[in-house]
């Protein structure tokens, strides 16, 4: 599941010296077809939603008006909210010990 | 640093901040105007002014030398209600910022002025009708303008950077906005750059009181409110400027920064006169 995030970046954080795309596209750029798409900017506009505990992807999420998202884990139950603009949880999944038969 | 001149191949920006707050419909100083119609009828006047320098013979069109924004902050004429938007209407509404042949051909109106000798008159267009209401939302006028300002650096990255005229009256009254407040805001605005240095902010503190003019100040040393705050976000005027200004009899010393404090009518003209020229156009 992929969660938009709602603000994109201010024009006021994209520093004067970290704006290489605010350059005008060189003449040899501009014959060379289509630019490939920024997939930095994809990462910014969007959140993929995994359990914090187990990592899986299978989550319920509701969104809840003035307090952001609440999600609920289908494999292990766990739930957790996040709201935009506060940190994305970490997501930390202990490798299973494998069993010898 | 500021070395760049306007031509057609690098056009140069040039975006004023109008306060439309309801205090400007106090009486300037013995003009027989009030602030807004005096700072409008300014406004209208430099717009010409850059129509006629970028106009290769009197009477031909303007060539792009500009782009210009205008942005009303104060009463929303258009949208209604309090806050900012493009001072600019008719066709050049849905362009915050708009090319000079453009502006040059699309006024709101052409009226009448009397001429100096008081016998004749001139018609002259006007680009920003005086209008005002509501308290002074000066972060947020510099927010929106500062993200267009942002788009056109971007593409102008080999042009003297914007210029950016903040003409007001008041206090701000929506610091802090979106969680800076007015200096946080300037100096976001001031963090745009192109190749030749960062934008330039300027800010016109009109008085409607004859009060002593302090204008390109070194330090804000006696200047009461707003003054400090205003001379701490304006720009430092680069030497293309500072040698306008002496140019034109006005004494500028070494690190003024682009600031007047209680501007009269002649002061207001004088300032954009210095404020929007860089250097002889080039390429005409």
């Amino acid at each position: 599941m992929v969660l938009p995030v709602d603000a994109a970046p201010s024009w006021w954080n994209q520093g004067p010296h970290d704006a290489t795309n605010r350059r005008p596209a060189s003449r040899a750029a501009r014959q060379s077809g289509p630019a490939a798409p920024d997939m930095a900017g994809y990462r910014r506009s969007a959140r993929i939603v995994q359990c914090p505990r187990c990592g899986a992807f299978r989550i319920d999420v509701t969104h809840v008006d003035g307090a952001g998202y609440a999600f609920r884990c289908r494999v292990d139950d766990h739930e957790w909210t996040w709201r935009s603009g506060a940190e994305w949880p970490a997501t930390v999944v202990a490798s299973r010990r494998r069993t010898t038969t | 640093m500021y070395e760049q001149t306007f031509s057609r191949t690098n056009q140069g920006c040039i975006v004023f901040l109008l306060d439309r707050s309801d205090s400007m419909k106090h009486q300037w100083q013995s003009s027989g105007t009030t602030m807004a119609q005096g700072a409008a009828r300014a406004v209208n006047k430099i717009l010409l002014d850059l129509c006629v320098k970028s106009a290769k013979e009197v009477g031909g069109t303007a060539r792009h030398y500009f782009d210009i924004g205008v942005f009303g902050y104060g009463i929303r004429p258009g949208a209604g209600g309090e806050g900012v938007e493009s001072a600019l209407g008719g066709a050049l509404a849905a362009n915050p910022i708009v090319g000079i042949p453009k502006l040059f051909t699309n006024p709101l109106a052409i009226v009448a002025e009397p001429s100096i000798d008081a016998v004749a008159t001139s018609r002259v267009p006007v680009w920003v009708e005086p209008v005002h209401g509501y308290r002074t939302p000066m972060c947020q006028a510099i927010a929106v303008a500062g993200e267009h300002v942002f788009d056109w650096a971007s593409r102008h990255m080999g042009s003297f950077p914007p210029i950016i005229i903040n003409i007001t009256d008041g206090m701000v009254t929506d610091s802090p906005y979106d969680g800076a407040d007015l200096t946080e805001w300037a100096s976001r605005l001031t963090s745009i750059e192109t190749d030749d240095g960062p934008a330039l902010l300027f800010n016109i503190f009109l008085s409607p009181t004859g009060a002593a003019e302090v204008m390109f100040p070194t330090s804000a040393n006696g200047l009461p409110d707003p003054g400090p705050e205003l001379f701490g976000i304006s720009s430092p005027l680069p030497k293309t400027m500072v040698a306008n200004a002496r140019g034109s009899h006005v004494r500028v010393d070494d690190g003024a920064r682009g600031f007047v404090f209680n501007a009269g009518p002649g002061t207001l003209v004088k300032f954009l006169e210095i404020g929007t020229r860089v250097a002889d156009l080039r390429g005409r």
